[in-house]
């Protein structure tokens, strides 16, 4: 049985399951809004055991053999969404917080386990494996001193900055104009980035497939392209074949075996790698490029053998 | 690992500025070598931290310390809250508590000197995990444990233990402190051997285990790797553990 949790609508979400089904692979969708029918037991000596029940179906959890999450932050789905009775957002924290435990302990495969995924809260602390591999990280310094900012900017000329955890994270270039307003950075460890000129590669890993996608846009964020007018070009690549094995490794070094990775190849031919996403927002470059990567990761929950326990 | 202390370098204690016990730890050992840092500190000008270039410095009782003159880090927040941070607007204080946490947790993973613990992405005191991991872990680390059951449904969420294990009925509970190869606690050889296996094999260099016993003998219930100051025998062998004083290093 494999296992999908998050909300329904979700596009990776929905994708994976409609995968899954055409593989005619046994799934079990838990819909975080729908916290009230479902039930779950856990026991837990040296493994997992229990039992989870949504709506008519129970399911042991020694017979999960896939496990994909994409679960919403609860409190954001807030009371209506989870639902009207009393207490329901009470009920569907600790389904949540339960769940992930499962997720923890399961030998089935997952994607991805919990504590593997919280690297991405801090950008900075995902350097250290990305250079272990082989991969260049720009320049960075990461300051609360004005005058630090400042050198760095004179050093680097051309500077970008980017939140160091996981929140608010678009990244902006620095300003002439901005530079008036390094001496904020005195609030709080700011981090800014020597600006890497180049063409923006995403490369999704799913265990040992990969799939590159090229992105060619003006704007410095391509995420958030739309909101200064830009307009961005993807197109399935290849990668050398250095640069693929760098990126199986890294998903390998972090324990993501579906991983979502930021890079930049610069006219001369370096890589550059920016951060590892745990939870891949895949369909944006699926739906623009045709690559089956939904395909992929049913194909890694359906046939995986369990990975630990 | 140990390192020399070295003239004039600087034990950080990185703690919440609500956590009176290691606010007063420097008077209560008599080691002025001791400084502690709060959130609030990382509101002062002179935190830089390059990754991956080595070298950083922090600010420490208002004055800049170059992580050369840091001879060990003990950790006792787990993470920034933002009520520790009265000096940032409401507005901002969830998104620089989330800064300044993520900064945290790369500079403590990045640096040289020993790290009481180490921290992990999220936590700065090491592992962060929920009760069931740390009964699994102990488990595999050959430690007999008090198992672990919890239950959702549409009533609500229940906490429970194996009937031998539910805390009404535990006779005694007993907890030792590892600090090293050190035990701190009650409990005999093969209970401290045990809290030792699981600290080796959770990779720290200070946890707290507790045992309980329900009648049926002394067994594993949980485990927490925030550094224990409160009592000052533990408190110095941690530091002792970590920073050897000049010439001393074993």
């Amino acid at each position: 049985m494999i296992l999908l949790w998050g909300v329904p609508g979700d596009p990776p979400l929905d994708a994976v399951h409609r995968a899954l089904l055409r593989r005619g692979a046994p799934t079990l969708l838990i819909d975080q809004r729908r916290a009230e029918g479902t039930t779950l037991t856990i026991e837990v000596e040296r493994r997992l055991s229990g039992t989870l029940c949504v709506g008519m179906r129970s399911v042991p959890l020694e017979e999960i053999s896939g496990f994909y999450l994409r679960p919403q932050d609860g409190a954001a789905l807030g009371p209506t969404v989870r639902g009207a009775a009393e207490g329901a957002g009470r009920v569907g924290a600790a389904l949540d917080d339960m769940l992930l435990v499962v997720a923890e302990l399961t030998p089935a495969v997952v994607l991805n386990r919990p504590d593997a995924m919280a690297s991405n809260s801090s950008k900075p602390y995902q350097y250290s494996p990305i250079r272990s591999v082989g991969f260049a990280v720009p320049d960075t310094v990461i300051t609360t001193s004005p005058d630090a900012a400042r050198e760095f900017v004179a050093r680097h000329g051309s500077v970008i900055y980017k939140s160091v955890s996981g929140v608010r994270s678009i990244v902006g270039e620095l300003r002439e104009v901005d530079t008036a307003r390094l001496s904020e950075v005195r609030w709080c460890p700011t981090q800014l980035q020597e600006r890497i000129a180049g063409i923006d590669v995403r490369v999704h890993v799913v265990g040992e497939e990969l799939f590159a996608c090229e992105v060619r846009c003006e704007a410095v964020d391509y995420r958030y392209a739309h909101r200064t007018g830009h307009r961005v070009t993807l197109s399935r690549c290849q990668l050398p074949d250095d640069c693929a094995e760098r990126c199986i490794a890294l998903a390998r070094a972090t324990r993501l075996p579906l991983a979502g990775i930021d890079l930049r190849r610069t006219e001369e031919g370096a890589w550059y790698c920016f951060e590892i996403n745990p939870s891949p927002g895949f369909t944006y470059y699926q739906h623009a490029t045709g690559a089956p990567i939904d395909a992929a990761i049913a194909k890694l929950l359906a046939t995986s053998r369990p990975t630990r326990g | 690992m140990t390192f020399a202390a070295g003239p004039g370098k600087r034990t950080v204690l990185l703690a919440s500025a609500a956590d009176e016990v290691a606010l007063g730890l420097p008077a209560r050992l008599s080691r002025p070598d001791i400084v502690v840092v709060t959130p609030a500190d990382l509101s002062q000008p002179g935190w830089y931290f390059r990754p991956g270039a080595g070298g950083s410095a922090i600010v420490a009782e208002g004055q800049v310390l170059g992580s050369e003159q840091i001879a060990a880090v003990v950790t006792r927040l787990p993470w920034v809250s933002e009520s520790e941070l009265p000096q940032i607007v409401p507005a901002d204080r969830a998104y620089v508590a989330a800064e300044m946490h993520a900064f945290l947790v790369a500079w403590l993973s990045e640096l040289a000197c020993p790290v009481a613990n180490r921290p992990s992405p999220n936590c700065l005191c090491g592992p962060f995990w929920r009760h069931e991991r740390w009964v699994a872990e102990a488990a595999r680390a050959g430690l007999v444990v008090v198992r672990a059951r919890r239950s959702v449904d549409a009533h609500g969420a229940q906490d429970a233990q194996d009937a031998q294990g539910a805390p009404a009925r535990l006779q005694r509970v007993i907890s030792i402190t590892v600090v090293g190869k050190r035990c701190f606690g009650e409990g005999d050889e093969a209970l401290r051997e045990h809290a030792l296996s699981l600290a080796r094999a959770t990779g720290v260099e200070t946890l707290t285990v507790h045992f309980g016993d329900a009648g049926a003998g002394l067994r594993f219930l949980t485990a927490n790797p925030w550094p224990c100051l409160e009592d000052d025998e533990v408190a110095s062998a941690l530091l002792d553990h970590l920073v050897a004083p000049t010439g001393a290093g074993r």
